[in-house]
């Protein structure tokens, strides 16, 4: 083929190339009952026990009890509830229907609450014990102590309610098609490329404060894409209704160009644990060192351009009831750092400028990080904190995991790492209890057994998985049941408040930066729910 | 190629050393330039700190993003590293990778490319065909295998390559050692009665792998861009090191804001690739004569 030929076939496949994409862009708006959205994280399946396979569930599960994007609790298939002590009465809705026939009633909730004591280790830590169905429409229940946050973790899509036959199939076929009686039902999911949601055209039980009937949208396109910028173009070419998280390059420039949407997780943000029990952050001293030393505060404020937020409170995030701002605890402080540092024993600095220690050990930071719970920012965060940290002394080893790393079982053991980054979305003070539990060394394993997050399995009440800073301290716990048993609010307050500040004394968790959930969608879109659970689709519209 | 046209003052321009001279004087300016940027890669890989003033982990919270300056000549990446430095202590592991993976490919491909060419006939087609087996696979997806197997750190992204690569050099060894074995010189060996110890030894293996001399120093440049592609991919060394695949797979995310974090480095791995390829093709058509 000569030159000239060779560049006219070039040429034309190129305009063909561009015609493509010119029909392709704006596609999004034309298709008025579609809404085509760009989420990162892909779950192995809709069962994780996982705020990632939880977004998508919940546009195909109802709840008991409804929070609107304001913060406030509404009936949805629970019409009322009250509590009394131990136990929580709801009277529930007598019109609704799953998509596969069956009926919502009192048995219903029980079979829920039986699975989810099954299938999730901090259910247990929930302080949840069981369901009884006092007659067809009316539910009790029960909890190991008093509970208040109950009706704020039921409000969440990890307690969303399943068809009761459904239930009874295996639990990988739960996780693959979840049965409830949502506003919209399971089309189809190709894998690695998108979750196909179409309308539940019988749905007429929506939550209190929106229109009741079907959803407003036909179909929903939840579409996996891993890069932010790719999400980021998406947007800009027309070719998404609504992404999210945008590259924190861009969220000012989203903020001024579209409507955004930004929510801050309950429970505990994106927080560095520090395992007490091996290596050295066991030393107080050194934990409070490495919490003056990190810079962590500025890094957020460098990296995250807004997108999300400094967390200075290692015990629980904003959003969660009883908070306490504790951002300013421990200020960039270098040479307090040093201080602290020489006072633990480590006086001298090697050749590459790292501590030593008296028994002639670097002072050496072993820090495995989770692809599925750090972002690619997050991870750059880290980096950044690597490099502040070296300035005092510290070695940090991040050790960015694999799914073969996961697989094969690395770093699973408790000594094998010193420093743990990650959240855990729990919308009550509860989730203290879910962290802090030490282990009552009935059994033994493996405290990151459920890492391997497509699994759904039990591993009982011991060890406690998520009790990552490896606490063994059974008064913090019993003053965190103690929290949830004092039933005068102020007061409860207060002892809530003495535990996040205990927990930053001690150095046990340092706050790194909030859990946050951004939506950036197109000027057309309107009627979005976005609580602090994430967003419902439900009663969103295309203009 | 235009040649340089350099002359010498004219007592020089006789004897050895004229004639080295003149030699010198025909390289085109092409390969001198390749030269020049491998001495340089390699000087980087030797003594990094001599060409950087920055520490390559060292951050600057208060200067990220910053583009081309005459403090930070390639401009800092979002949290403040300086570009050149990162890049510059990147081409030790980024080399060194390539010349490892090289020297796998090569011990690999050594007995399997005898083998297939001397072994007797049964040995003979079972090498061949499991060397067009894994000819039949495409090198990254290979080496993307084998990493996966053996984990993702630089020793094991090196072996990686290696493996994928020695298939290749296989085949080469087996086509030359062929040639060799039915050469004259092999021939008059065997007639002057020579052990087959001795023509194997004396013969056969250093001219048969004469070839490879050239063919290695292409075999780097390949490799140094396989393995930056594992990295580039998340499959290879990680952030914060900063080899020049994990520096283009962190460039990438600051893609609209900042380019020069993608474009760089991988205007780095190009660059010497080439360099590369530009003068052991050089050197290998000069070995051929031509």
């Amino acid at each position: 083929m000569s030159i000239l030929r060779k560049l006219v076939a070039g040429g034309a496949a190129t305009l063909a190339l561009l015609g493509t994409a010119a029909v392709q862009a704006g596609a999004a708006k034309d298709e008025k009952d579609s809404l085509i959205y760009l989420h990162s994280i892909e779950p192995k399946t809709f069962y994780q026990w996982w705020t990632q396979a939880e977004y998508p569930r919940r546009q195909l599960l109802d709840g008991l009890i409804f929070l609107d994007g304001e913060g406030k609790l509404h009936p949805w298939l629970a019409k009322s509830w009250k509590q009394d002590g131990t136990v929580w009465t709801f009277d529930l809705r007598d019109d609704v229907v799953f998509s596969d026939g069956s009926k919502f009633n009192a048995e219903t909730v029980v079979k829920n609450v039986e699975f989810w004591l099954k299938v999730s280790t901090s259910v247990p830590d929930s302080f949840f014990k069981e369901a009884k169905a006092v007659d067809e429409y009316k539910v009790e229940i029960h909890t190991t102590i008093a509970q208040p946050w109950l009706a704020n973790l039921l409000s969440s899509g990890g307690f969303a309610i399943n068809s009761s036959p459904s239930l009874a199939r295996d639990l990988k076929e739960i996780g693959e098609n979840p049965i409830g009686s949502g506003p919209f039902v399971l089309k189809e999911w190709k894998r690695g490329e998108e979750i196909v949601l179409v309308r539940n055209e019988n749905y007429r039980w929506g939550p209190e404060t929106t229109h009741g009937g079907p959803a407003h949208l036909k179909t929903i396109h939840w579409k996996f894409v891993p890069d932010a910028n790719a999400r980021w173009l998406a947007l800009e070419k027309g070719e998404a209704d609504l992404i999210y998280d945008p590259p924190s390059v861009k969220w000012k420039e989203a903020t001024g160009k579209y409507p955004t949407s930004t929510r801050y997780a309950p429970g505990r943000g994106q927080t560095l644990s520090l395992n007490t029990e091996f290596g050295p952050f066991a030393d107080k001293r050194v934990r409070q060192a490495f919490a003056y030393a990190s810079n962590r505060k500025k890094i957020v404020e460098t990296l995250f351009r807004g997108s999300a937020l400094y967390e200075g409170n290692g015990a629980y995030s904003r959003t969660t009831p009883d908070y306490v701002d504790l951002d300013d605890a421990y200020p960039y402080d270098p040479d307090k750092a040093v201080g602290l540092l020489e006072e633990a024993g480590y006086t001298r600095v090697n050749g590459d400028g790292f501590r030593v220690g008296k028994d002639g050990k670097v002072l050496e930071v072993l820090f495995p990080v989770y692809p599925t719970i750090v972002s690619p920012e997050g991870y750059t965060s880290l980096q950044a904190l690597q490099a502040e940290a070296k300035k005092v002394g510290f070695k940090i080893d991040l050790i960015a995991l694999t799914p073969t790393d996961l697989a094969a079982g690395r770093y699973t053991k408790p000594d094998e790492y010193h420093v743990y980054l990650g959240y855990w979305t729990m919308y009550a003070p509860t989730v203290l209890s879910v962290n802090y539990r030490p282990d009552d060394g009935s059994a033994s394993g493996t405290i990151f057994g459920r890492q391997n997050l497509n699994q759904i399995q039990t591993t009982g009440g011991s060890p406690n998985p998520h009790n990552r800073v490896r606490s063994k301290d059974w008064k913090l716990q019993e003053a965190i049941v103690e929290a949830h048993r004092e039933p005068d609010p102020q007061a409860r307050h207060a002892k809530l408040a003495a535990i996040q500040q205990h927990i930053s004394d001690e150095a046990l968790a340092l706050g790194f930066y909030t859990s946050t959930y951004n939506l950036v969608g197109q000027k057309y879109l309107s009627g979005l729910i976005h609580n602090i659970h994430g967003p419902i689709f439900y009663a969103l519209k295309k203009d | 190629m235009p040649a340089l046209k350099l002359s010498l003052p004219a007592g020089l321009a006789q004897g050895r050393l004229g004639q080295t001279w003149a030699s010198l004087s025909r390289v085109p300016p092409l390969v001198w330039l390749s030269a020049l940027l491998i001495a340089f890669t390699l000087w980087a890989s030797i003594a990094p700190a001599t060409l950087v003033a920055y520490d390559p982990l060292e951050t600057d919270l208060a200067n990220v993003l910053m583009p081309f300056t005459t403090e930070h000549w390639l401009g800092t990446d979002e949290i403040g590293r300086d570009l050149y430095s990162r890049l510059v202590h990147g081409a030790r592991e980024s080399f060194l990778i390539g010349l490892l993976a090289m020297l796998v490919a090569i011990v690999l491909a050594l007995p399997l490319g005898f083998l297939g060419a001397l072994a007797p006939r049964p040995v003979r087609h079972g090498v061949d065909r499991l060397i067009e087996i894994l000819l039949g696979f495409p090198t990254l997806l290979v080496a993307l295998l084998f990493v996966t197997l053996l984990g993702q750190d630089p020793l094991n992204v090196a072996i990686a390559v290696g493996i994928g690569s020695a298939p290749g050099y296989a085949r080469l060894i087996r086509g030359q050692t062929l040639l060799v074995r039915n050469s004259a010189y092999v021939e008059a060996a065997v007639a002057l009665g020579h052990t087959r110890a001795a023509i194997l030894f004396r013969h056969i293996v250093p001219n048969a792998i004469r070839p490879l001399v050239p063919i290695t120093g292409l075999g780097v440049g390949k490799a140094i861009v396989w393995s930056s592609s594992l990295s580039f991919l998340g499959l290879g060394v990680k952030p914060p090191s900063s080899e020049w695949g994990a520096l283009l797979a962190a460039g990438k995310g600051q893609l609209l804001e900042a380019p020069w974090l993608l474009v760089v480095p991988g205007t780095a791995v190009v660059l010497v690739a080439l360099s590369f390829s530009t003068l052991f093709h050089y050197l290998q058509a000069r070995s051929e004569g031509a």
